[in-house]
């Protein structure tokens, strides 16, 4: 998402809200949160990962109001008693919110995963761990190879009779040991390849590798970093003060005042930018695909009508 | 900058003296006095065998990734001893190629290998992108800069490497046994790309190739290495000369055409041109033994086969009856079948339809019990091991099949296996391309089989080990084993071969003895019958040649 | 190199000593519980990350971790008939007797963020990186010692079920959201006590399938390719 944009910008509109997001346990905001997620989730990776997330996502959070619900009686507000057992609203309440808080930032995660791209997560922390990234980006050639060496290694050794597929458990384990750490020798062995491959290009030669691809850091991207930077300000100032503060129990008590209000709104805001750039982006393109088309049909329209 | 303006002409641009290299441990030294020098602009074969120390000689002057041992003598670059360059230098002005495809990238897209060299030496971001873009035009790789290495065939993930390497501008590019890998359509146009990269750009190339047939007298010298000295150095022709009238093993190695002119009597060199009408004349052809025909002992009906998940079959209604003692040979296109088309036999693929019988028993799939007739060696021989020596491999594999020490060790006192005997204690990872081969042969004997499946095992093998694998599999035959397998040498074919089916389109062609099977083809020839015109299509090998008696 | 880079993972370690500390001794503070348990994790991973870093690894250093994570996300692969068993654990524990303590830190992080690529990330990430790192660092610490002993390893693989499941915990502990206290930490450890027995148990059985031929092949690439000179 917003892959158009400045890596720097981009961090401005994700990481924000993961960290605001995993200070807040909040009835509204924490829901807020998932839901503004979901939808950024949805305009860039499309509905169908939406469903998934909700797939994964619902059950966490039914799991953690039950469990809060079922182990935790700190509540004021009954409203059932089960064998002895005080099921408390408040409980109820606190347990959904944090399975929104968890699932919602797992949510915003993933999205600055995906709009930073591999290359720009690995960008930001190339300067700082270079070796870490390099095995990152490495493991991410070679995985899906290590994968297929090692379906067509257990094919042949089904056929020399080996295989974790049938027989007694032991023998599996030991089959599946033997596949495994073979697959591991034979890896290490052509790894050094690589590596050999990487030094003669040189790497390892203890200068810092250049930036590539550059981006510039153009007008909007200024803008988008300094609305964002006022936001998580305004939010940050209303936590600092108590604003944002939410108890839970005995009895759910929120903030009041100026400090509530204005931090909810900043947060708020903040949560649905992303969205809103992405969303004005899309017009903007959609209005001058129309506007080139108008004067298009202006300009030659006397020509259409003399033919 | 001596590596720019080289004025003074005396100096060569690559000069070795003397150049002696041992292993650690080693006893006999791996390079022996080697004295040689590479002009700039040159192209330089390199040839020699397995153990002839060339991939020691090559990683020795590309000096950042020498191998630990002592050396002695020199290696100047440009006047300049490769020790004392600075390491950067080194990383920008000589580019080394492997021959593995698949282990030499480290990064998940071609675009970003290509840069990879390019921004770890530090170049600013603007001049990145403009040697990608140069080189992407240059090679044609437009369409596949972002598709993850994963999906690229070979010959592309070769070409790749080679932008990849040359994006840093190298004054010398080494190039160790690049085609190895590649099937024929893909080395050539791999190696057609060599020579117009040389030709444009006045590199300084410097390959070691085992099957150099097509770019051998586009060469300016070839270097010829044996056991770690160097044997000669000359011209193509002159080599060619040398090696024919020494009868040198590596002779093999050149063009047919110079194989065919030797026994007209002419020198080698001589093979450069085609032959004229009256020197055709005089060659006589004895035809290639034919094999008697064998009770069959594979029947494939009617077989049609998928992957699992895949709804498109690879084979259809593929028909095959393959006698006891049989050498069969698979030849088709690169992703044609043959891989499939073995495996469904070993039962690792479902059919879809038809019917594969052994002996007259139904073959059945996922069952360990019916693999017991059939030895598979994959296209990696590695896959079959999984011990730190050999010797614990086989004794255990032969102990789950109910052999004994004395049983297993009684397989090394074949004549076949006995080359074993040297490498019995050693690591199957440490062997060499030909011995691992006679390793897995030697693993898949021990279930007595009466069916080998064989999945290109000349892959990455140079002339004399292809040589040797061809004897091995034709002793086996003999035993009385049926042996199918798959190639791409339509050389090995016609000379070991007793039948050659083609595999197209899903389909197998009706097989035929190799003599009809390539007298019959027009296109895909082995490499004495491309030398000879059109109509002197006589002969299949270089062995088959005879000289008429008498004047012309 | 300069210094700052070289004193930085030990101010890091610093900075995890005080958080804890603050949460021991300190209980008014321990409402911020959450920003101290993720800054203290946060610094010690940074830490034993850039100290991997420090060591400036050659390409030739970075292969053994790389094909050690690979193979530790291959293994879910190779032991799909048994759900929910991975050696990942021996695996890291192999990383830190052959290559050393940083390296299996580095093995062990690498592998959470790994199978987290694949299988969703969350906030607990950072706690399993921590976990395994620590079991790699266990490793290393045999290496320190030179101690080899194959009973060693397996009383080791049994154990480090249960300090993987502790460390991981802390996040449990800290998603309950009632502060941090002795007694709670108590009653999440207890209740998870079997999970951490069934881990230690599919550890102990991994150790003795895989631990001896892993780390004797970690062990050759080492010494054949000299890993291990400085």
């Amino acid at each position: 998402m917003l892959k158009r944009c400045h890596p720097i910008a981009r961090l401005g509109c994700f990481l924000p809200v993961l960290l605001l997001g995993m200070l807040l346990c909040h009835p509204v905001l924490s829901p807020a949160a998932l839901g503004a997620g979901l939808l950024c989730q949805g305009m860039a990776l499309g509905a169908k990962s939406c469903r998934t997330t909700l797939g994964f996502g619902l059950p966490v959070i039914l799991l953690m109001g039950g469990l809060n619900l079922f182990f935790n009686s700190r509540g004021n507000t009954v409203f059932l008693y089960l064998n002895d057992l005080p099921l408390t609203l408040e409980s109820l309440l606190y347990g959904l919110s944090a399975g929104c808080m968890a699932v919602g930032m797992a949510v915003w995660l993933m999205l600055l995963a995906n709009s930073l791209g591999r290359s720009g997560l690995l960008d930001l922390f190339g300067g700082l761990l270079p070796g870490i990234t390099m095995i990152l980006t490495m493991l991410l050639r070679f995985l899906p190879l290590y994968r297929r060496r090692m379906k067509s290694r257990m094919d042949t050794q089904r056929t020399l009779g080996r295989t974790t597929q049938e027989g007694s458990l032991t023998r599996r384990f030991q089959d599946g040991g033997r596949l495994l750490s073979s697959q591991f020798s034979a890896s290490l062995e052509q790894s050094i390849t690589t590596a050999d491959s990487m030094t003669a290009r040189g790497y390892g030669l203890g200068k810092r590798p250049s930036r590539w691809p550059m981006e510039k850091f153009r007008c909007r991207n200024g803008v988008a970093l300094a609305v964002t930077l006022l936001l998580t300000a305004g939010t940050a100032a209303a936590w600092l003060a108590g604003g944002l503060d939410c108890r839970f129990f005995p009895r759910l008590r929120v903030g009041s005042g100026l400090a509530y209000w204005g931090g909810m709104v900043c947060y708020l805001l903040l949560l649905l930018f992303p969205a809103a750039w992405w969303a004005g982006e899309k017009m903007g393109r959609h209005f001058a695909v129309r506007r080139w088309k108008d004067s298009w049909k202006e300009e030659n329209a006397h020509d259409l009508l003399s033919l | 900058m001596t590596f720019y303006h080289s004025d003074t002409a005396e100096t060569p641009f690559l000069s070795l003296q003397n150049l002696s290299f041992t292993y650690p441990g080693g006893e006999k030294p791996a390079l022996e006095q080697i004295t040689a020098s590479v002009e700039r602009g040159e192209l330089v074969l390199l040839l020699g065998g397995t153990g002839s120390g060339k991939t020691t000689l090559l990683k020795l002057m590309k000096q950042l990734i020498a191998p630990f041992g002592t050396r002695t003598g020199q290696i100047q670059l440009a006047g300049e001893e490769v020790s004392c360059l600075p390491k950067e230098t080194l990383a920008r002005e000589v580019g080394y190629l492997f021959q593995h495809t698949q282990d030499q990238l480290c990064m998940p897209t071609p675009l970003e290998e290509m840069a990879f060299g390019l921004r770890q030496l530090g170049s600013p971001p603007a001049a990145i992108s403009r040697r990608c873009g140069e080189l992407s035009c240059y090679f044609g790789m437009e369409n596949w800069l972002d598709t993850p290495i994963e999906q690229l065939s070979g010959g592309q993930r070769q070409l790749t490497a080679l932008a990849s390497v040359l994006a840093a501008d190298p004054s010398l590019l080494l190039l160790d046994e690049p085609t190895a890998q590649l099937d024929p359509v893909h080395s050539r146009s791999f190696l057609e790309q060599l020579l117009r990269l040389h030709r444009d750009n006045g590199m300084t190339v410097l390959a070691a190739l085992h099957q150099p047939e097509s770019i051998y007298f586009q060469a300016d010298r070839v270097l010829v290495l044996e056991q770690g000295r160097l044997l000669f150095s000359g011209t193509p022709e002159e080599t060619a000369d040398f090696l024919g009238e020494t009868n040198h093993p590596l002779f093999s190695a050149l063009p047919a055409g110079c194989r065919a002119v030797r026994v007209l009597g002419y020198p080698a060199s001589r093979g450069k041109e085609p032959l004229q009408e009256k020197d055709l004349s005089r060659l006589t052809a004895t035809p290639l033994p034919a094999a008697p025909p064998k009770p069959p002992l594979l029947t494939l009906k009617e077989v049609t086969a998928a992957y699992p998940g895949q709804s498109r079959p690879v084979l259809r209604e593929v028909d095959l009856q393959l006698g006891a003692g049989e050498l069969f040979l698979l030849l088709g296109a690169n992703g044609c079948g043959k891989t499939t088309l073995l495996k469904t036999i070993a039962g690792l693929i479902p059919l879809c339809s038809g019917s594969i019988r052994l002996e007259g028993e139904k073959s059945t799939l996922w069952r360990p019990t019916a693999f017991a007739q059939v030895g598979y060696l994959p296209q990696d021989p590695m896959e079959l091991f999984d011990a730190d020596r050999l010797e614990e491999d086989l004794l255990s594999y032969g102990r789950s099949r109910g052999l004994d020490q004395a049983q297993v060790e009684g397989l090394l006192d074949q004549p076949l296996f006995s080359p074993l005997k040297s490498v019995w204690k050693q690591n199957p990872l440490d062997l060499s391309g030909g011995q691992r081969q006679l390793a897995a042969l030697a693993k898949l004997m021990l279930k007595k089989p009466k069916l080998l499946l064989l999945d290109e095992p000349g892959k990455g093998l140079d002339a004399a080990a292809s040589a040797r694998l061809g004897e091995r599999l034709s002793k086996l035959a003999e035993e009385g084993i049926a042996i199918l397998l798959s190639c791409h040498d339509p050389d090995f074919a016609a000379r070991y071969g007793h039948r050659c089916g083609f595999l197209f389109h899903g389909q197998l062609l009706p097989a035929q003895p190799p003599e009809e099977f390539f007298a019959g083809n027009r296109f895909y020839l082995t490499s004495l019958q491309q030398y000879f015109p059109a109509k002197g299509r006589m002969a299949l090998l270089p062995e088959q040649l005879g000289r008429k008696e008498g004047r012309p | 190199m300069n210094r700052f880079r070289k004193l930085l993972p030990w101010l890091l370690l610093g900075a995890m000593t005080g958080c804890i500390l603050v949460l021991t001794f300190l209980p008014g503070l321990t409402q911020y519980y959450t920003l101290l348990l993720f800054g203290g994790a946060g610094c010690c991973v940074a830490a034993l990350l850039l100290a991997f870093e420090n060591h400036r690894p050659s390409a030739r250093d970075l292969m053994p971790v790389m094909v050690l994570v690979a193979t530790a996300s291959l293994g879910r692969v190779v032991f799909s008939f048994v759900p929910q068993v991975q050696p990942v654990t021996v695996l890291v524990l192999c990383a830190g007797i052959s290559l050393g303590p940083v390296q299996g830190f580095v093995t062990g992080a690498l592998s959470a963020v790994v199978s987290n690529l694949m299988l969703g990330m969350g906030p607990w990430t950072l706690w399993q990186m921590l976990g395994w790192g620590v079991i790699g660092l266990l490793g290393g610490g045999m290496k320190r010692f030179r101690l080899r002993q194959k009973w060693l390893v397996c009383v080791l693989a049994l154990l480090s079920g249960f300090l993987y499941g502790w460390i991981v915990d802390i996040w449990t502990v800290a998603f309950y959201g009632e502060g941090v206290s002795l007694e709670l930490f108590l009653t999440v450890y207890g209740a998870a006590t079997l999970f951490n027995l069934i881990h230690g148990v599919g550890n102990l059985i991994f150790a003795l399938l895989l631990y001896p031929t892993v780390c004797r092949k970690l062990d050759r690439v080492v010494v054949k390719y000299g890993l291990d000179h400085r």
